[in-house]
């Protein structure tokens, strides 16, 4: 399968607010209660349609926990959208939320399209953030906002697929440099044969070779 | 740890034995490699042995370290502590929390555990129980004051906890509230203890498989003692008194992390303009070293400084591929290989590491010996599907040979290279000559058996262009046509000649080891044969038979052009030129409707595979059962083992 583009995108939030079960859930379609804790760094990737583009996401999850941040941080640089996470039945995971978009400002590009995710929706009777809450802090920051539960896939879907219309609607509007690699998108075979180099974005000449099979 | 470690943890415990086969589905393999090795204590009669096999290991590790304590070293390099039911002595040994002089355990243990007892004194101070200074109060914020210590203490704890719940899903030894409890102790300990670390995610699961051994540890001499009930060793019931959990653990732990502290070390530069400049572009562009976080820095050092000289091409490919280490690396090194491996597996690695030295040099090999042995999958697979091996290794990787090539790497001297570390782990589910569906295949395959010498030819000339690439990729980087790196450079056919030849042996000599232990179990097993025994042993033997072959081909030349035509939309990772796609055209043409053809014929051989040999490997399939294809009796051969059959894309490593 080809495709028109290539997004990158980070998840960031608390350690326990489902990070990793957003991603599990959108990639693989599936719920695991108990997640392995995630140590450094994880990779997922999905086609998706928009506009009837194929379009590949690139999904990098990261440790919630502190004292890592660092190592968070360098992956904010090369991603076109991020998913900031919190847990509806944990406040002190909707408090922290500041701390993250300040870090996510500074060390990322000013155009990426940050989605506000308020995860454990199916969770309503331990909530500890309310609904409204969420959209005024979305709203106070610019960001898009859902209320997502891994565990029924309600608006998981979405969630990851509008924060791609939006970023597609930025190359639209030209607001993305898109021949820049660290905002996160590369173009599919289609365009720029220039930089076979880029991993995912050629595939010029292997697009070639299979064709006659 | 995998879900099949999991497996591998009840079982370890001859305790819960019975949930354990009630609970696990995929277990048989252990299951029957444990009954046929060394049978569980079920009746009277084996129990008997059982006891007798426990004290005469005790006595045995007792006389070794009085005459050669270095015996134990090479034990462990060995992978020999497998079935041990002291191993947490033997690493307490390795790591030196205690001393050879095994006289003097009984004081070493009393001070360890009575300090362990004093953290519960210093660091557990309830100031609704203290008559404190009078100037603390709840609300000071002074760092003396023990209400803030307090307060403070109860968030680490809580945030300790979290992650300690977390600790391999699904395996139900951790889920006991014993076993969380204690882990949280221990940690919350270490982290006051050491306040400059203090607890990062990740140590959890370095303490995890430490209480796993010394709780089985524990375990075995518990059950010893049931049956043995007199006569026994004081000094064996003090080492590994069942009491002393949490503080015999946190012995072992604590040195144990002293040891890989390093790879959670962030120095906090945090925030600052430097930081800035420093943090590299994208996450996979690592030009610039993150100097911050010591882990990355030591990758990169394992990446330039070993993997460049142990293989410059693959060394080149992750280069180019911009998949720097630490991806996957921090999670291998933190982790200690924890994810990577099952757990029996991994406990083999750690024997080694810890019996290596204090420097812990050995776990910078392994990882290295780990990429090498996925190079084949790596070098013909795209970004996608290269992340996906590397975030989720996979599972059916030959520890031992990981190991050994790791030693050898690390001591070339001491360690012998292993034949076969640069092989190719994927595997097919193709060739065996007894399996029930062979005459649906002879219709197939004979009909095209006619095709059977072009076929080998378009194998080589695929084989000469991918040399060619290989040679060319090389090339650019540097001038090394002069290194023969691992057979594949060397463009000529009398040396893929040569490897097949090794292949052959290696095969023949399995086949003959198999029927000799065989034998041997069943000479043993006598009338008393229980049905799942000996349903593995005509597995095992039907495995044999599926050995006996003349010649293989190595399995990454069938399925590399079939690899390429479905990654259509993918960049190709090497440069092609054009002059070798050409070349390289008509055997994907051609490769690709194999598997086309052999499509309908795979399932039964697939059904095959679980029922037989699955059980007896599970998904540790060392054992390569690869197309085979022969240039001198082609006919036969084909007939014996079919076509090639589509490798799977992507193993999904079970969760």
């Amino acid at each position: 399968m080809s495709y028109a583009y290539l997004f990158k995108y980070i998840i960031i939030g608390d350690t326990g607010v489902g990070k990793s079960c957003l991603l599990l859930q959108f990639t693989d379609k599936r719920f695991q209660p108990v997640h392995d804790l995630t140590i450094g760094v994880e990779f997922g990737a999905r086609m998706i349609t928009i506009d009837g583009k194929q379009i590949k996401l690139q999904i990098w999850d990261t440790a919630g926990q502190e004292a890592f941040r660092s190592i968070t941080r360098s992956y904010y640089r090369g991603a076109a959208g991020a998913l900031l996470v919190y847990d509806i039945t944990r406040r002190e995971t909707f408090n922290h939320l500041t701390t993250w978009l300040e870090d996510a400002r500074q060390h990322s590009n000013s155009n990426m399209v940050i989605m506000l995710i308020g995860n454990k929706s199916d969770l309503d009777s331990r909530r500890e953030v309310k609904k409204e809450e969420g959209e005024a802090f979305a709203r106070e920051h610019g960001l898009v906002f859902m209320e997502t539960s891994a565990r029924t896939a309600a608006n998981v879907e979405e969630a990851f697929i509008n924060t791609a219309k939006e970023i597609y609607e930025k190359i639209q509007e030209g607001v993305f440099d898109i021949n820049n690699e660290a905002n996160g998108i590369k173009i599919g075979q289609q365009a720029t044969p220039t930089n076979p180099a880029l991993p995912g974005a050629g595939g010029a000449g292997g697009a070639v070779n299979s064709g006659c099979c | 740890m995998t879900v099949r470690g999991i497996e591998a943890i009840k079982l370890y415990m001859p305790t819960s034995k019975a949930d354990a086969r009630a609970a696990i589905k995929t277990n048989i393999r252990e299951e029957t490699g444990r009954a046929v090795i060394e049978p569980t204590p079920v009746d009277k009669g084996q129990a008997m042995t059982s006891v007798e096999r426990y004290r005469q290991e005790w006595a045995q590790l007792l006389s070794n370290l009085d005459e050669d304590p270095e015996s134990l070293r090479l034990a462990a390099f060995k992978g020999q502590l497998k079935m041990s039911k002291f191993r947490s002595i033997h690493w307490a040994l390795l790591l030196r929390v205690l001393s050879a002089d095994h006289r003097s355990w009984h004081i070493q243990r009393t001070q360890q555990r009575s300090r362990y007892e004093k953290f519960r004194v210093d660091y557990v101070r309830n100031p609704h129980e203290l008559a404190g200074p009078v100037d603390d109060d709840p609300l000071s914020q002074s760092t003396k004051s023990v209400w803030n210590q307090y307060f403070s203490d109860q968030e680490l704890f809580a945030v300790i906890r979290q992650d300690v719940v977390r600790t391999f899903p699904g395996v139900d030894f951790f889920r006991k509230s014993l076993i969380q409890n204690a882990m949280t102790n221990i940690l919350f300990y270490y982290a006051r203890e050491h306040p400059y670390m203090c607890y990062r995610q990740g140590m959890h699961e370095i303490l995890a498989p430490i209480i796993f051994v010394v709780y089985s540890d524990h375990q075995s001499l518990l059950h010893y003692k049931e049956i043995a009930k007199t006569d026994i060793n004081e000094a064996l019931l003090n080492v590994l008194d069942a009491a002393y959990l949490e503080a015999d653990t946190y012995s072992i732990f604590s040195r144990l992390m002293s040891s890989v502290e390093a790879y959670y070390r962030v120095t906090s530069i945090a925030s600052s303009p430097v930081e800035l400049q420093t943090a590299s572009d994208t996450p996979g562009a690592d030009a610039e070293p993150q100097s911050e976080v010591e882990v990355i820095s030591q990758l990169n050092l394992i990446r330039d400084k070993i993997l460049a000289k142990q293989d410059q091409h693959l060394h080149h490919y992750l280069l180019k591929m911009e998949i720097p280490l630490h991806i996957f690396g921090i999670r291998w090194l933190r982790l200690l290989f924890g994810r990577e491996f099952m757990l029996l597996d991994l406990l083999l690695l750690w024997d080694a590491i810890f019996a290596d030295s204090d420097r812990f040099d050995l776990p910078n090999y392994i990882l290295v010996a780990m990429l090498v042995h996925i190079r084949d999958k790596l070098l013909l697979s795209d970004y996608t599907t290269s992340m996906t091996y590397l975030m989720r290794y996979p599972s059916h990787v030959d520890v031992n040979l990981v190991l050994r090539h790791a030693l050898h790497m690390l001591n070339p001297k001491q360690f012998e290279y292993p034949a076969n570390a640069f092989s190719c782990v994927s595997f097919t589910n193709n060739s065996p000559a007894s399996e029930p569906q062979t005459s649906q295949q002879r219709v197939r395959t004979s009909s095209e058996s006619s095709n059977v010498g072009t076929q080998i030819d378009r194998h080589i000339s695929y084989m000469q262009a991918r040399n060619a690439e290989s040679s060319s990729a090389l090339a650019k980087l540097q001038d090394v046509n002069s290194v023969a790196m691992d057979g594949y450079l060397e463009d000529s056919p009398e040396l893929l000649r040569l490897e097949l030849k090794n292949a052959q042996t290696v095969i023949k000599i399995a086949r003959n080891k198999l029927l000799g232990y065989l034998s041997t179990v069943r000479q043993h097993m006598g009338k008393q044969s229980n049905e799942d025994l000996s349903r593995a042993l005509d597995g095992m033997e039907e495995l044999c038979s599926f050995l006996d072959v003349k010649l293989i081909f190595p399995l990454h030349v069938a399925t590399a052009p079939i690899d390429e035509a479905l990654e259509a939309n993918e960049r190709k990772q090497l440069n092609r030129k054009r002059s070798n796609a050409a070349a390289i055209t008509p055997p994907i043409a051609q490769m690709a409707q194999v598997p086309v053809a052999s499509s309908s014929y795979e399932m039964p051989e697939n059904a095959f595979m679980h029922s037989s040999t699955r059980r007896l490997l599970g998904d540790r399939r060392e054992i390569e059962l690869s197309t085979i294809i022969s240039d001198e009796r082609p006919e036969q051969m084909v007939l014996q083992n079919g076509l090639p059959a589509a490798e799977p894309q992507q193993p999904q490593r079970p969760q």
